[in-house]
Formats: C-alpha cells, structure tokens, sequence
C-alpha cells in the first residue's frame, strides 16, 4: 500500500514536472503569440488597434436585462463585433477605451415610433391621399434628413426615427425607419413594413367605406383575396379596443403588430395572447396624469406576455417621453425587463429595421450611455455613439470621471 | 386593595375619553421597517408605534405593548409622506381669478378615483394653488389628502384643510407677451388702489373730524349771510344774483364735501393682508421678463414672496439675488421638444438644464412641486434633483421663504409611506402602503402588480 502511495506520488511529481514545462512553453509560446498579435495590431479576442473598447458600464441585452462586467468591442465599421468580460480587456491595448463612469448603463438607441420626427414638424406631410389601398406609398418621401430636431431627439439617446403614414386607408404603404442624425443624406436602416388600419380613421364622407359595417365587410373581403401585404407581418392600426376586437375576428396567416396607441383594448388581450408566436403591440405614449385605462391595458398586456413598444410622438412630446412612458409603465406594474424591451429591443423588431435595438455582434454600434438604468427619471444621457463615431452630451461638470477616455 | 380597584373603575367610568383612548384605541405597531436616516445610511428592523394617529416611537428592538394592532410591514421602507408643493389636483383650470377666490372651494373631495391615484404615488400632502388665465389666480391653501367627513373611513370624502390661506397666487406666466404686460400692468393698479383704499380708511376719521369743523363754519357763514340779506341791500343783492348762472349759485350754496368711507372690498383687504405680510404671494413666472416683473412687484410692495416656476433663472439671477426672504416652487413642465431649440424664435422658457445647481449655487431656497395632480411628483423629483437628493426634496414643508425643513420620519409625524424598497436608492421602489392618522388610507391591490402608481 505503502509502495502504490509512493510509485503514485513519484507518478504524480513526475507528471506535474511535466506539466510545470508545457505550462513554462505554453506561456512562453502565448507571449510570442500577443507580441506577435500586437505587431499586427491585433489583442487576443480579435480586438484591433483600430477598435473603441467601452468598458465599465452595465449592458442593457436583448432580453431586457441589465447586465454588468462586460466590454463592447466597437469595430471602425461601425458595427458591433463583440461583447467580452472587462477582465479581458487588457491596459496593454492600445486602441480607444472609453471608460464609463460607476452605475452607468450602455443601451440601445431609443427609437420614436410612428411619431413625425424628421418631417421638420410638419407631421400633415405624412397625411396620405384619399386611396384606400394605397401599398406603394413610401413614408421616407417625408422624410428631411437635415430637419434639426433629429440631433436634438439624438441628444436625449432617441437614436431612431419610424415614419409611417396617417392611418387614412385600409392599407397606407411603407413604414420608414432613420437614423437621427441631422445631415445632407439620410441613413435609412431596413425596408420598414407595410401599413393597414382598422377603425374609425379610415372612415370618410368622401369615399366608401363611410361606416364601420362596410369597413369591416370590406376587410373581410380583402383578407379573403389573399394580398400579397398580408404575406408578411405588416403594422395594423388598431386605436380602439373595438378595432382589435374586430381585427382578432379576421383570418389573419401572419399575425401583424398591432398598434394600439391610446385605446383601452383590456377586454380582448386574452384573445391576442392567445396567438401563435410571440404577439407585438405598440402603446402609448404614456403620460403624466395620462388615461388610466390605457396604462392599465399595457401593463395588463405586458404580463400576458405580448411584447410590448412604446409609440413616439417626437418632436410635439416631450424629449425624454419615451423613458418617461416606460417609467410609468413600471410604476404602475410593468415588469422593469419587459419595459426595457419596449423601448429599445422590441421597437426594432416592430420598424423591421435590421442591426438596430440590440447589443450584440454584427449589430450597428448606435449606443447610448445613461448615468444609470434608462428606467430611472434620474438618469442622464452622457454619450452617445452613432455607427460607432462618439459624442459626448453630459456637459463636463457632470462627467468628470469620462476624462479617462482615451485615445 | 378591592376598593381602590372600585375607585379606578370609577374615574375611569368618569372620564371616557380616557378609557377610551386606553381601552379601544389600540396602539398601532409597524415592525420590522426600514428606514433611511438624514445621513442617508439605512436602519434597518425598527418598530414603529402610532398612539392616536402620530408616531409615539421608534426603536431598534423591544416587545410590542398589549392590546396593539400590528400593520404588515416587515422590510419595507418607511418615509414621512411625500409633499407636493404645487397641485392642481381636481380643480379647474383657466377662467378669471380674483383675490377673493380659494382653491379650497373648488376641490373635489368626491374625485375619489383622482385623489387615490395620488395617494398611491406617496404623496399625501398638497398645496392646492389656483391655476387661472393670467392675473390674480386666488388663493391657495393646504390640504392633507386622509379620508374626511363624520365617518372618515366609509365616507367617501378626502381632503382635510391643513393650512386655509397659504398664498395669494398671481400668474404672470399665461398668455401672450402683451396679455402678460397687461396682467402685470393690472396687478400693480390692483396693488395700488388697495393701499390707496387702506390710506383712505386710515385717514376716514380725521377727515370726518375735519368736515364736521368745516361744515360748522360753513352753517355759521351762511347764517351770517342770512342776517345781511335781511337788510335793506338785499334787493340790489338779489338783482346781480339773478343774473349769475345757475351753476355758480349751486356753488356758493354748496357745503364741504363729506367724506366717503370706503365700502366693503374683500379681494381689496386680501391684498392688504399681502401688503401688511399677513400672506405671502406665489408668483407664477418662467420667463426672463416675466421673473423681472415679478421681482420688481416684490420690492415695490414689499411682500413675503415664492416665486413658481423659474425656468429662466438663471438669466436673471442679478435680479433675483436683490430680492430677500423668497423662496422657488420648481417644476419640470412637459414641454414639446419643437417648443424650444433651433429655428424657435419665441417658444417655451429657456430652462437651464441644472437649474437645481444654479439655485443651490445662489444660496436660493427651492423646492419641487407638480404643476399637475401630483401622481408624477416622485419621478419629477428624481428626474430634477437627482437620485441623491430626491427623498430630502421630496420631504420638505416649507415654503414661507424661509430655510426648509426637512420632514423625515420622527414622532409625532402622522402621514407615513410604506415602500417597497429603498426609494433612495432604487428607482422601481414603489408605495405599498400609506398611513395617515394611524389608518391605511391606501395600499397597493393585494395579488397583483397593476396599481395606481
């Protein structure tokens, strides 16, 4: 027993003694590897010299959570390329490391739904004809990408602007999403996606349909067609909980993301989350002092499990209204992940704006860094990056600690 | 020993108020709360015990006294009730406002619905101020936001008047530029005949004294005149006379003018009460112009002033600094984005993003109301003065011009918030309950996350 113990421990001795070598030649190889790497301007985990590394603040994901201790690794294209542990980060990089201040969040772009940012204010020039099925409208044709609100709207981390036409006939084509940024050429991202509406806006004295009954029989006889627009999931304007009621009664074989923005539509919500897949819902904006029953119906909607998106209203609303609608939101009961959702996941999915909402590789590097959680009124915008090009917003006193940006 | 019990019975029998404070008013106990110290450092396990609606103790560990009634509270956090500083909560907006109005008549204490979505927020004390179309708004006064009325607790009745008469409002804020040159130009006449009118009630008894000497001389004249024109000259008198008008001769006849004493004028005394510092004036100004013409009717008449709104602070402060013993109402009007910023040439105020920190900079006592119905005060106050800051602001009474005090939980206190968390520190903390008198006014719907907040 004795003789075994030993011829182990000797075993073991002379094993660890080998090890000990291929630890001492691994490392002496891995240290050839980063010199080697950092000649070529490369640090492990892909990072290049040319990256921005922002480090420090907690990351807002997809799923709505918080999340701290990790780095953004932001590529000189603009996008995204990684997101890694801040201990991965090494003080021997030589590129930008932006290091962000205690109990700052990094977050998506805020993104103004279905509001009139970029038209100059002048929302009637997304008012559309008198054509009921009009699918070749494009809203970007309202779209001014030197209208100044957009730096401003920027400043307050809404990073995104949806145009989409007034709801005046049953479909009103293109929905348009931009980049705010106020500038000769604007930067489109995705196709947007079609819009309909059921309800009283499609009404008129001018042309059928001048009442509800021929307004619902005359979906019924589109949907019954089989449109190309209903093919894929489009926008469907649903104001009142009658409207969705009486879209729920439709065949639907994509269900589309209903925008129900001021309504009280409690009583079919069982009915919506009851469809296949993972339900969208636009609501909103909320507002102090705002209807009751349309805050109730969001949170209501949210905890049955529809994905929820505040609507904008830039540039007539308040700057900060769509962290202000998502703060009552959660006050009123909303889950803090779901309303973090709303802001900045779930709108991008709505406006079909592809690489937007999200912090994540391969997506655009449109990031907003908060003081805190976006959620808390208390929370400041202090930078702001878009397609990865950085803009401090927090005047200097307030961000003493971002002296330690360097480049 | 058997008939001192007799003799206790007795008196207690006597007196029933007594025996019925020791008997049926239980002792109220809230355990195991939390509580966040001025120094900002969190206490955790108190016991907290209300005797006749106000806290009686607090302490850190001891057994709860007999008979009491205990209220679920473990690990919530406990702040004095949030105090909003300016409300509209159920009263009508616009119209024409006059000295003598007070928002006191026109609070709805039957808008149960309103008042409870309130309450829910933490807020449980409101300065109730008239909102009019420019001018003298009326009066406002305090309000404490518990069930009222002979059965309190099934009455269906809110609001107790804590203060009648807590500020004469004027709002300078309304209305174009010019309708805001006129109302400012009518305030000052409106100063102005008041103390005239006080100036002639002052002097009244003196003049009437001076009349009653000049009328007497006067008769005393006439009777002389009476005894000439007994004489043999008369007719020629009455010759001339005759030919001087009619006018004329009414003169010759009249007497001295009596002096009128001034009539009842109640929006008149109202701004001698003003005038005499018997109420101070809430001031309503947000723009440059307007915060001017407000401090300059602040020294012309020297009054005790608060000053709302104050967006643009910051550009007059020279002018503000002149003025003593003023203290700021702040608040954060949700103003449109195209209101104000490039190519607006005459749009919202000018307001300075750290308008907080310019008023603490100038030594200048501020503190948060609405503007609206209160249910979104908490989170205006963290938006304005930050996380840090938020609860003391929040917790401030008063108002007179005076440094503030801070309301934070102490016996004798009779309005407590129950949170659900650190309100401090947490931003989704959020009201659980709310104690006013030792009766829980509102608590959050048991089973569900969907309430009024």
């Amino acid at each position: 027993m004795q003789i075994s113990i030993r011829s182990m421990s000797i075993a073991n001795n002379l094993k660890m003694a080998t090890s000990q070598q291929k630890m001492r030649s691994l490392s002496l190889l891995g240290m050839w590897g980063v010199l080697c790497l950092s000649l070529l301007g490369i640090t492990p985990r892909g990072i290049l010299a040319a990256d921005t590394v922002i480090t420090g603040a907690a990351v807002v994901t997809a799923d709505g959570s918080v999340n701290s201790g990790w780095a953004v690794i932001v590529g000189p294209t603009g996008q995204i390329k990684a997101l890694v542990p801040n201990e991965e980060v090494s003080e021997a990089f030589e590129g930008s490391i932006f290091n962000a201040p205690e109990g700052s969040v990094l977050t998506p772009g805020l993104h103004d739904l279905m509001g009139a940012l970029g038209t100059r204010g002048q929302a009637a020039s997304l008012q559309a004809g008198t054509e009921l099925f009009d699918p070749d409208l494009d809203a970007s044709q309202a779209f001014d990408p030197t209208d100044p609100w957009l730096d401003v709207a920027a400043q307050q981390g809404v990073l995104y602007t949806t145009l989409a036409a007034m709801p005046l006939g049953v479909v009103n084509g293109k929905s348009a999403t931009f980049l705010c940024q106020t500038a000769k050429t604007p930067l489109r991202l995705g196709e947007g996606k079609q819009t309909m509406a059921l309800g009283d806006s499609v009404l008129s004295g001018n042309r059928m349909p001048t009442s509800r009954t021929a307004l619902i029989s005359l979906w019924r006889d589109w949907v019954a067609s089989d449109p190309e627009e209903l093919k894929s999931a489009g926008l469907l304007y649903v104001y009142e909980g009658i409207d969705l009621r009486q879209a729920l009664s439709l065949p639907w074989s994509v269900v589309p993301v209903f925008i129900h923005t001021g309504g009280d539509a409690r009583s079919p919500l069982d009915l919506v989350s009851g469809l296949p897949g993972p339900v969208h819902m636009v609501v909103g904006p909320l507002l102090e002092g705002g209807d009751a029953s349309h805050l109730s119906m969001a949170v209501q909607a949210a905890s049955k499990g529809i994905e929820l998106s505040f609507a904008g209203g830039l540039p007539a609303g308040p700057a900060d209204h769509l962290r202000t609608s998502a703060a009552i939101a959660v006050a009123a009961g909303m889950n803090p992940e779901a309303a973090r959702r709303a802001l900045f996941s779930n709108p991008a999915t709505v406006a079909a704006a592809t690489g937007t909402g999200v912090i994540e590789a391969g997506a655009r590097a449109d990031l907003v860094l908060f003081s805190g959680d976006p959620l808390d009124p208390a929370s400041k915008v202090i930078h702001l990056w878009r397609g990865g090009e950085g803009q401090r917003v927090a005047g200097t006193s307030q961000v003493g600690e971002l002296d330690t940006f360097r480049r | 020993m058997k008939s001192v019990h007799i003799y206790l019975l007795g008196f207690l029998l006597m007196m029933p108020g007594v025996l019925q404070a020791q008997l049926f008013e239980r002792p109220i106990i809230l355990e195991g709360v939390k509580m966040i110290s001025p120094r900002g450092e969190v206490l955790e396990d108190l016991m907290i015990t209300i005797r006749r609606g106000r806290i009686a103790g607090i302490s850190q560990s001891g057994d709860a006294p007999m008979m009491s009634k205990k209220i679920a509270a473990d690990g919530l956090f406990v702040t004095s009730g949030l105090v909003d500083h300016a409300s509209v909560l159920t009263l009508p907006l616009g119209g024409e406002g006059a000295a003598d109005h007070w928002s006191w008549d026109a609070f709805d204490r039957y808008d149960k619905e309103a008042i409870l979505s309130v309450l829910a927020t933490g807020v449980t004390r409101v300065h109730l101020v008239p909102v009019r179309s420019g001018g003298i708004s009326g009066r406002s006064c305090w309000v404490s936001l518990e069930p009222a009325g002979e059965n309190a607790a099934s009455s269906g009745q809110f609001g107790v008047l804590m203060e009648e008469e807590a500020a004469l409002c004027i709002d300078l804020a309304s209305g174009s530029p010019v309708a805001r040159m006129r109302s400012y130009a009518a305030i000052l006449d409106q100063f102005s005949a008041a103390k005239d009118r006080r100036d002639a009630l002052e002097s009244y008894d003196e003049d009437l004294e001076e009349y009653l000497e000049e009328l007497k001389k006067w008769i005393e004249e006439k009777a002389e005149e009476g005894d000439e024109e007994s004489s043999d000259e008369s007719a020629e008198k009455d010759e001339k006379k005759d030919e001087k008008k009619d006018g004329e001769e009414e003169e010759e006849n009249k007497g001295p003018e009596k002096p009128v004493r001034p009539g009842d004028d109640e929006p008149s005394d109202i701004l001698l009460k003003v005038v005499a510092h018997q109420l101070p004036v809430l001031i309503t100004a947000r723009k440059s112009a307007d915060l001017i013409n407000a401090c300059e009717l602040i020294q012309k008449f020297e009054l005790d002033a608060i000053i709302h709104g104050a967006d643009e602070a910051a550009l007059v402060m020279d002018h503000l600094n002149e003025l003593e013993n003023v203290s700021f109402i702040l608040d954060n009007p949700a103003n449109a984005l195209s209101a104000s910023g490039p190519g607006v040439i005459d749009g919202q105020p000018r307001r300075s993003a750290d308008l907080i920190s310019v008023m603490e900079e100038n030594d200048l006592d501020w503190v948060i109301g609405s503007g609206g119905s209160g249910a979104g005060l908490w989170r205006m106050t963290r938006k304005m003065a930050g996380s840090e800051a938020a609860l003391s602001s929040a917790q401030t009474t008063n108002l007179r011009g005076e440094k503030t005090r801070r309301d934070w939980v102490s016996p004798g206190m009779r309005h407590l918030v129950l949170w659900s968390g650190n309100p401090a520190s947490d931003a989704a903390a959020r009201p659980e309950k709310i104690l006013i008198n030792g009766l829980v006014v509102w608590q959050r719907p048991a089973g569900t996350r969907e309430g009024r907040f």
